[in-house]
């Protein structure tokens, strides 16, 4: 596994092996492997808590307007040319919220017009819109992931994430009051600092 | 005569002449499968005449197998139906144990996770003790495996097979009072088992489960059953002929002191009753016809032979 620091720990060392089997499996199902740079969970079944922090490695790039549209300002309209469509969705909920329903149309599969009037101008710079965030979408998916590796009874959950760094706790009892404490702890354990 | 539990696979050409034969020995097929051009055959045969079987089946491309668990209605519980426990391990094992014959039903709990909230319902648990056996599928701490078995044992009354993480050793060591059966290095995992080791702790459940079996017909041998299951079967096939056009798999899965027929309880219940086995002897006789919690379904408990001073 190509993570740098992938480490399971417990009190209860029997079930540690079953555990790097579990989070392997999940990692890998999710193909979350190479999105992750440095893991480390804690386990104890008598409180019970698990507590998994982690680092992720390099962020995908924010996804913006230019990197799959061509924009073409016209008289009274701007026209995107559309080349792939797999943003086009988010694309065209980010220019409703910003030009509104009526001044957005989609004449067709590839191509979308803003109508561009004097006294609310399109955005000049309008390639440069961040589209989507893929960042969002990777820390859904790692915390769906941490839900799996984690047991099943442990309905009471918390989890944060900030540039690249993570943590996830779980009990079936309330959450300790040492939480941060201990993962602050974990943080250190790691190499990282909170 | 000594009937044992076998599997015939073989083409499906001429394949009714091993039903008629299987017949004619005094056997019984519980179940039959037609896959494409293959054909399985669930039986209980007499055990002399197994060569026989295979001799008349070569011709025609066919296998017997011994099949430990034909016969045998066994409970597969997990303490939920989330991605934690299903498709792996428990669609696993209870494929496992239903190609060795056995008919598999997967029960899991609402509430059976977490080691402090973990617990049954009424009707969970007379579902579990409705079987022959059940298998308990729990994870990877002994802690919480000793917790939750407190809860979730209570008030089942069929032999239980415990699986978990920890060792069978330890497993038998912690649990308090004892169950039927252990089965130690499984617990909860993630993927498929397909490696020879995953494979060898199937092979070690089932193991257990025929040890477990195995008691529980050697108990039942003290004081045999009026009948036997496998004829109650035939009997209900040949006078309540509306279970053959039921699309179950198996129409009347056949346990080991009992029946389960999938036909409406209130509809057919008395026609099972008073289905006559032999000159006037009747199912309702020997039997208990009872209303299942699986479904709208009839299950049928076959008495003692000390309690109605028959046998059948």
């Amino acid at each position: 596994m190509p993570i740098d620091h992938f480490v399971i720990e417990s009190p209860e060392a029997g079930g540690v092996q079953s555990y790097i089997d579990i989070a392997n499996d999940v990692l890998l199902d999710h193909t979350l492997v190479k999105a992750i740079a440095k893991l480390h969970i804690w386990i104890d079944p008598e409180y019970p808590i698990f507590i998994a922090v982690g680092k992720l490695g390099r962020l995908p790039p924010l996804v913006r307007l230019r990197d799959f549209a061509e924009v073409t300002f016209e008289p009274g309209k701007v026209k995107l040319g559309i080349n792939e469509e797999t943003h086009l969705a988010a694309l065209l909920n980010r220019l409703w919220e910003t030009y509104g329903k009526n001044r957005v149309e989609q004449p067709d599969r590839w191509s979308v017009e803003i109508a561009d009037e004097p006294d609310l101008p399109v955005d000049r710079n309008l390639e440069e819109l961040v589209v989507t965030d893929p960042t969002e979408g990777l820390v859904r998916d790692l915390i769906y992931a941490l839900l799996s590796i984690a047991p099943e009874g442990f309905r009471v959950r918390e989890y944060w994430y900030d540039d690249g760094k993570f943590w996830f706790a779980a009990s079936e009892n309330t959450l300790p009051d040492d939480l941060s404490g201990r993962i602050r702890a974990l943080f250190e354990r790691m190499g990282e600092q909170l | 005569m000594i009937l044992v539990p076998i599997t015939y696979k073989g083409g499906v050409y001429r394949h009714d002449e091993i039903i008629d034969l299987i017949a004619d020995l005094g056997g019984y097929v519980i179940q039959k499968h037609v896959l494409a051009t293959e054909v399985v055959l669930l039986c209980l045969v007499p055990r002399d005449d197994i060569p026989l079987i295979e001799r008349v089946g070569k011709p025609l491309g066919g296998e017997v197998e011994r099949s430990p668990l034909v016969g045998t209605e066994i409970a597969v519980v997990t303490p939920s139906l989330s991605i934690h426990h299903l498709p792996h391990p428990a669609c696993d094992i209870a494929e496992y144990i239903r190609r060795l014959g056995a008919k598999s039903n997967m029960i899991g709990l609402a509430r059976g996770y977490g080691k402090r909230v973990a617990q049954t319902s009424a009707e969970e648990r007379e579902i579990i003790n409705e079987h022959d056996c059940a298998v308990f599928l729990l994870g990877n701490f002994e802690h919480c495996i000793v917790r939750k078995m407190e809860a979730l044992r209570r008030g089942i009354d069929v032999p239980i097979v415990l699986t978990g993480k920890p060792s069978t050793e330890v497993l038998r060591t912690a649990i308090d009072p004892p169950v039927a059966g252990y089965v130690g290095d499984v617990g909860r995992f993630m993927h498929r088992t397909k490696e020879a080791d995953e494979l060898s702790r199937l092979d070690a459940i089932v193991a257990e489960i025929v040890r477990v079996l195995d008691e529980r017909r050697e108990e039942i041998a003290k004081d045999p059953l009026s009948g036997s299951p496998a004829r109650l079967m035939t009997v209900i096939q040949e006078q309540i002929p509306e279970v053959l056009a039921v699309t179950s798999p198996t129409p009347i899965t056949v346990q080991i002191a009992g029946l389960r027929v999938k036909l409406p309880y209130a509809e057919f219940a008395d026609r099972v009753r008073s289905a006559e086995i032999e000159e006037g002897i009747t199912i309702g006789r020997i039997a208990d016809v009872l209303p299942s919690r699986m479904r709208d379904y009839i299950l049928v408990r076959i008495k003692p032979s000390s309690e109605t001073d028959i046998v059948v």
